[in-house]
């Protein structure tokens, strides 16, 4: 008996799958790239349970034929390259005949294609690697696949899958970045029946920005673009109020795929120069374009990290060509004193005008239009310190002050420290204010939002107080859990709030789509 | 009744007797009160306690209540049970009158006439009909006064009644008022499918003249002279009696409602109600569902009026080249500027529904929340306003133009209204702070009068020493002292006792005395001021009713295209492109319903050719389940959604203009009502051969089946001939009968088409995917074997069918062709010669010549002879 055996294919297949297929966001990310391989111009990916109960990808691209969709999902069968040469030149972003096969062998996986101007297409069940079925199938031109129970025979990786919502999370990451470096693809990314992303596919990199960030980053976008040694690159760099302290919104895309290249972030970073605080990165996404020799892609499994052929003379040519459209702010600091966007202030009016036709519009003062109230609740604490800089008549800085305060460990002393200014400020305003004021705290409501009976609600940061109605004043009924938070010092000197369950702290301006606060 | 009622009693039964048919409901203090009938019928209908009342002479009238401030929610429950309520209010003040308080009605409520917001549903309007028969004549008018629209219809004269039932359908109206003469209309069969039943309505009758007068009043000469002469005098009398009967039921003022809207019947798409339910397009077939009809997934409105006008859109698809394109440009630009389009629905959000406020606004119990949430909707406009402001659509520009941003309005209101008002008018904080001097004044007052008590309180504390002193207040006593039981030695003379309790005692002083009746005068003269401002804010927002309403068609209309390019940009529609030359291209059709909602297995999308000459008829067979009626359902979908202005989800689409689409989907009996399926169906095919016409488009799917195989071949087959020679409409026409499949080449316009199907040993794999040719095999078994039907069972049927399948039913199908076209020749011939005996015997003469032996001279005298017998008619 020999101790050295060969092992079976199904074994190995499942060995390297524990390299491909780390979890949910790398099949997703290995089925992405197959799509866009395909040449797909739509791409929907749906997720349910972060993708450990099903993932469905489904593309608009070229198909398989009957023969190809059998064959598809065996080890080391490639469509993408033939010689050892055409690993030289890759152009496309899979190659290694790996990932299919690693992906079948731990999971349920279901397939139709069909390829264009094919009558009809293939249906293909596969149930841990094992072919169960084979058929013709009525289908549209494109492919789909359906990966269920993902590690259900490996229940040893299947124990360290992290929680539902985080895998979810992670499967997010891996499509923005997609969506980045492919704004011509329109990706859909469903998530628990709910649309997270759904991009237009129509080739501008702004509108995916917009996308994927939302109304934050509008106007905070400057397009940049330029050569450099053997190719090009364009993209847009973001206003350095924009930035974080972890490289998680920098976006390089080389050839169409999203890679990090340590050289690159750097290159970019330095262009900022003193501009950028310490420890913090900017949001950028750039798309390198340069001929297929002259970047390695076939570094590492997941071909995350790329090597440049010529590095330096790209890095160079980066930040010189970034610097000019990064200095064109005058003032480092005026984000930190950026005036919040002025309400629109109906004039205001006295009952002269009921009984008499000559009104006599009195100027507000700074007294936005109390129905303005629905739209513009309470504003965001992010800025803690300009407020005291900006001007006093401002309603919500009452919030601001109570925030600045040290974050303690008991409350009562925040309430403490936090009184006296407030209610000072209380009796100087001569009109009402328009946040509400908590009853137990006097510190205004931070956050209005829709109570799960249709009320208004609003959250004290305080005093860790429920939420109240905001028309009765009265604690309101609904409680919606996650509201119960506490507010204290993020690293960025941004305001994080601790959740009620005190497993993880969130932005204010996060607060609706629940992430968590990024640099804690 | 006996005479000795008493008086109340007296005046109960007068107001019941001139408000027959209603519930009356009879203020007596805090409560609502029905006697008799009413009570007995309320108290069942409400499980309320029924109880007595003595009514005079010795009787004890039977009796139920509600109490006043929860009586609209079982008004409402009345409501929706389709009961109308007459409700009497107490006149004057109890407190003020000696004996018997007037009381009048000032409401009756009925099902088409609520105003409340807990019965109305915000996407659909609420409608009352009014159907006048006089004569041959039918006019149909009805209105919604919840958002004010008054609306008369124009029908053809000759189809006019049809077309009145079929209208009223559509609407789905909640109340119908008919004249005697029009219940005949109403037959039972079509009753069943009405919403409510028509009430005969005697005491508005409503004549010409009469009727041309109310109108005139209301709505000015102008405008009805504009529409006059296009109404019969059946129209004209329907509106006269609408509107009579909605000045009786609303006690008078209508303000809202401000013009009368003539509706062509013409000029929409003519989509009957049975289409309206099998295309799913309002409601889903099974269970109703908004949601999975094509209505819920164009639906992504921001606004309750949004949503109306997208339904109404949705009803009544448009027929103008012009118009539908004008739809299409502002679509397309909504399209392309994302940015516009969700800035547009975000600050649609801030807009309420503005229709249902102006009727709430101009009605007699307004809450200043209304008012708030007006003055809040008009503060959203200007955004809207400069949102719009670079469109190149025509439509948008025009809206653009026509929005009015009512600042001044809005700064009043907005100024005025406190944010935290309380809903009734009454209550005090309605005005907020700063707007009016007298009242700030007022308010101070009352502010000041609180201090000083609260000062009071101190100092009686400390000069009498009685440490827990208080001073309270309470609604029967007042402000008054409390002081415990264990200081009443200190309590000083000038104490008044007022009240005495367990532990404590309470007691007045002067100067308390003094400050309590400022408080309560200024309290007093702060609530009539506030109300007094309120009104002023009111009636100006009454005088700007007509501007507001306007700006609400615009943002209707606005919010709809919006809808529209939202729904475009998630399903990945694409613009249709309209002709009017009759040709229907589609490739790569979908359809919108089941592709949005059947996720789980693949969407086929199918090409569709339709056109006036050789593509006019599309013979579709093909096994079951195998996508047919859903391939059907999807051309007259997306013909439809390209009529409405929506786009289409297709690959590309070619759309030529259509004047109707009609279709005989679905099979259901009806044997409630006497018809069982094939009678339905065949009422619907005759409907439609009736009504249609070239430009129409009709989806038949399986006509002829319910009854015996060769009677349902027969009449399927006389019918495709009928529609592709005379009536010449476009038709896609699935069927079983394979058969039917040999009409092509034979006649004109038919095309064959049938599901594509793999076969696979005994697996049958449907591929839905529609191809050119014809299906020879229907499948059934195979899809009885899906249904698991027993094997021995399914083999017998092979054998059977095979045999079946042997005998002569083709061949005979190839003769009645060959046959009738042969028949025609020989029709068309004979024709030409003679039509009577002695010719036929000539010609058969004539045949049995035998030439070759014959001399010329004999074959001329023949000749002669059958010449002769030609001429004299037969008789040699």
């Amino acid at each position: 008996m020999s101790i050295i055996q060969v092992l079976d294919p199904f074994v190995s297949n499942q060995i390297a799958a524990g390299e491909v297929v780390e979890r949910p966001s790398s099949v997703v990310k290995e089925l992405i790239e197959n799509c866009i391989d395909a040449g797909a111009t739509a791409v929907t990916v749906e997720i349910v349970d972060g993708g450990l109960s099903s993932i469905k990808v489904t593309d608009n691209g070229c198909g398989m034929e009957y023969e190809d969709a059998k064959c598809a999902f065996l080890r080391h069968a490639t469509s993408k390259i033939r010689t050892a040469d055409d690993l030289n030149g890759i152009s496309t972003l899979g190659f290694r005949g790996e990932a299919l096969a690693a992906i079948a062998s731990v999971s349920r996986i279901q397939m139709w294609t069909r390829p264009k101007q094919a009558a009809f297409g293939t249906k293909i069940q596969m149930d841990g690697g094992e072919l169960i079925l084979d058929e013709p199938f009525g289908a549209p031109e494109g492919t789909s696949i359906t990966v269920s129970d993902l590690f259900f025979n490996t229940p040893a990786r299947k124990k360290f899958m992290k929680r539902p919502h985080v895998e979810a999370g992670y499967v997010q990451e891996v499509m923005l970045r997609a969506i980045l470096a492919r704004p011509d693809i329109a990706f859909r990314f469903v998530s628990q029946g709910r649309t997270v992303f759904l991009a237009s596919g129509d080739g501008n990199l702004e509108n995916a920005l917009l996308c994927v960030y939302g109304k934050e980053v509008r106007g905070l976008l400057r397009p940049v673009k330029g050569s450099i040694p053997g190719g090009t690159f364009e993209g847009f760099i973001g206003d350095i109020t924009l930035s974080r302290t972890n490289r998680k919104r920098e976006h390089i895309a080389i050839n169409g795929r999203p890679v990090n290249c340590f050289a690159i972030s750097l290159a970019v970073e330095s262009a900022f120069d003193t501009q950028l605080m310490v420890h913090k990165f900017p949001l950028f996404a750039l798309s390198i374009t340069i001929p297929s020799d002259a970047v390695d892609v076939n570094v590492h499994p997941a071909k995350l990290e790329v090597r440049l052929r010529e590095e330096s003379g790209i890095a160079q040519a980066l930040t010189s060509a970034i610097a000019p459209v990064v200095m064109r702010q005058e003032n480092p600091f005026a984000h930190l004193y950026r005036e919040p966007q002025k309400q629109q202030t109906a004039p205001r009016v006295t009952s002269q005008m009921l009984f008499s036709s000559a009104s006599s519009a009195k100027p507000s003062e700074a007294k936005s239009a109390p129905a303005q109230a629905k739209t513009r609740s309470t504003l965001v604490a992010r800025e803690t310190a300009p407020s005291v800089l900006s001007t006093p008549k401002y309603t919500p800085a009452p919030v601001q002050t109570s925030t600045t305060a040290k974050p303690s460990a008991s409350v009562k002393s925040t309430l403490q420290k936090s009184a006296p200014p407030v209610v000072t400020q209380k009796k100087a305003e001569s009109v009402k204010p328009t946040v509400p004021f908590c009853k137990a705290c006097c510190t205004a409501y931070h956050r209005t939002e829709k109570g799960r009976n249709g009320c208004t609600c609003a959250c004290c940061s305080t005093c860790t107080d429920a939420c109240y109605d905001t028309c009765s004043k009265e604690r309101s009924t609904c409680s919606k859990r996650w509201f119960l938070c506490r507010a204290s010092q993020g690293r960025s000197s941004c305001t994080h709030f601790l959740s009620s369950d005190r497993t993880a702290f969130f932005h204010l301006s996060d607060a609706g789509s629940r992430k968590k606060a990024s640099c804690y | 009744m006996a005479e000795a009622t008493t008086p109340m009693m007296q005046q109960y039964l007068e107001l019941k007797r001139q408000n027959p048919g209603c519930l009356l409901f009879f203020r007596l203090g805090d409560f609502y009160e029905l006697f008799f009938e009413d009570a007995e019928l309320v108290s069942r209908e409400l499980e309320l306690t029924l109880t007595g009342r003595a009514c005079g002479d010795n009787k004890r009238a039977p009796m139920c209540g509600v109490p006043h401030h929860a009586a609209n929610t079982y008004i409402g429950r009345l409501i929706a049970k389709g009961y109308r309520v007459a409700i009497a209010e107490q006149m004057t003040d109890p407190a003020l009158t000696k004996g018997l308080v007037e009381r009048d009605i000032i409401r009756i409520v009925t099902p088409g006439t609520v105003l409340e917001d807990n019965l109305l549903v915000g996407d659909r309007n609420n409608y009352i009909a009014c159907v006048f028969k006089y004569e041959q004549d039918a006019g149909l008018a009805y209105a919604d006064i919840s958002t004010g629209e008054f609306s008369v219809c124009i029908f053809d004269a000759q189809q006019g009644r049809m077309q009145v039932l079929d209208e009223l359908l559509r609407l789905q109206a909640s109340e119908i008022i008919v004249n005697e003469t029009a219940m005949e209309l109403f037959s039972e069969v079509y009753r069943q499918r009405l919403v409510s039943m028509p009430i005969v309505n005697a005491d508005d009758q409503a004549d010409y003249t009469q009727s041309m007068k109310v109108l005139c009043e209301r709505f000015g000469y102008k405008a009805v002279d504009e529409i006059a002469p296009r109404l019969n005098t059946a129209a004209v009398s329907a509106c006269g009696m609408l509107l009579s009967y909605l000045t009786r039921t609303q006690r008078g003022v209508l303000d809202q409602m401000r013009k009368i809207t003539p509706q062509e019947f013409s000029s929409s798409m003519h989509v009957d109600p049975s289409t309206i339910d099998s295309l799913e397009l309002l409601r889903s077939m099974h269970g109703g569902d908004k949601k999975r009809s094509l209505l819920g997934i164009l639906d992504e409105t921001s606004t309750s009026m949004g949503a109306r006008m997208l339904r109404r859109w949705v009803e009544r698809p448009l027929i103008s080249l012009h118009a539908i394109q004008q739809r299409h440009d502002a679509v397309d630009e909504l399209l392309q500027n994302e940015v516009m389009r969700q800035e547009l629905c975000a600050s649609f959000d801030g807009v309420y529904d503005l229709e249902r406020l102006c009727a709430r606004i101009s009605g007699t119990s307004t809450s200043p929340r209304d008012l708030l949430s007006l003055g809040s909707s008009l503060a959203a406009l200007p955004r809207v306003k400069s949102l719009t402001e670079n469109c190149s659509s025509e439509l948008l520009k025009s809206l653009h133009d026509e929005i009015d941003t009512l600042d001044e309005l809005c700064a009043l209101i907005l100024s005025a209204i406190d944010p935290d008002t309380p809903v009734s008018a009454h209550d005090p904080g309605v005005i907020a702070a700063g707007f009016d001097e007298e009242l700030e004044q007022m308010r101070d007052i009352e502010k000041n009068g609180r201090e000083w008590i609260t000062q009071l309180e101190a100092r009686e504390r400390e000069q009498t020493g009685i440490k827990n002193l208080r001073i309270n207040y309470n609604r029967v006593f007042g402000y008054y002292i409390e002081v415990t039981k264990s200081y009443y030695d200190l309590v000083p003379i000038r104490y008044t006792r007022k009240q005495t309790l367990a532990n404590s005692e309470r007691y007045i002083t002067e100067e308390l005395h003094d400050i309590e009746v400022k408080i309560t005068n200024a309290h007093d003269q702060i609530a009539q001021r506030e109300y007094e401002l309120f009104l002023g804010v009111r009636q100006v927002a009454c005088q700007a009713l007509e501007s507001i309403q306007k700006t609400a068609a615009v943002i209707a209309t606005l919010d709809a295209c919006n809808a529209l390019a939202t729904s475009a940009y998630i399903h990945h529609y694409v613009r249709p492109e309209m002709n009017t030359t009759g040709l229907i291209d589609i490739k790569d059709g979908r359809h919108p319903i089941v592709e949005a909602l059947k996720r789980d297995i693949p969407f086929v999308p199918n090409d569709t050719l339709l056109d006036t000459n050789e593509n006019r008829f599309l013979m579709i067979t093909g096994p079951n389940m195998a996508g047919k009626s859903t391939y059907l359902r999807q051309v007259a979908l997306i013909t439809l959604m390209a009529h409405m202005g929506s786009f289409v989800p297709a690959e590309s689409a070619k759309i030529s203009l259509v004047d109707g689409v009609y279709t005989r989907i679905g099979a259901s009996d009806d044997l409630s009502s006497g018809q069982s399926t094939f009678m339905l169906e065949m009422n619907e095919v005759a409907h439609i051969i009736e009504s249609a016409t070239e430009n129409s488009l009709l989806i038949l799917d399986e006509v002829g089946r319910g009854t015996s195989t060769f009677d349902g071949l027969s009449i399927a087959w006389a019918i495709t001939e009928h529609i592709s020679q005379t009536c010449r409409a476009k038709t896609m026409f699935a069927t079983h009968y394979h058969e039917l499949t040999q009409l092509e080449g034979h006649m004109p316009g038919i095309k064959n088409y049938c599901v594509a199907v793999k076969e696979r040993g005994q697996d049958v794999y449907f591929l839905r995917k529609i191809v050119r040719g014809s299906a020879d095999k229907s499948f059934g078994i195979h899809v009885a074997r899906l249904a698991h039907l027993p094997e021995a069972l399914l083999d017998r049927s092979a054998k059977i069918l095979r045999y079946l399948e042997k005998s002569e039913v083709n061949k005979q199908a190839k003769k009645i062709i060959e046959g009738s076209v042969k028949e025609e020749v020989r029709a068309q011939q004979i024709g030409m010669f003679a039509d009577d005996t002695s010719s036929i015997q000539v010609l058969a003469e004539l045949r049995d010549i035998d030439v070759s032996r014959m001399t010329p001279l004999d074959a001329l005298n023949a000749l002669d002879a059958l010449q002769k017998k030609l001429k004299n008619g037969g008789t040699v």
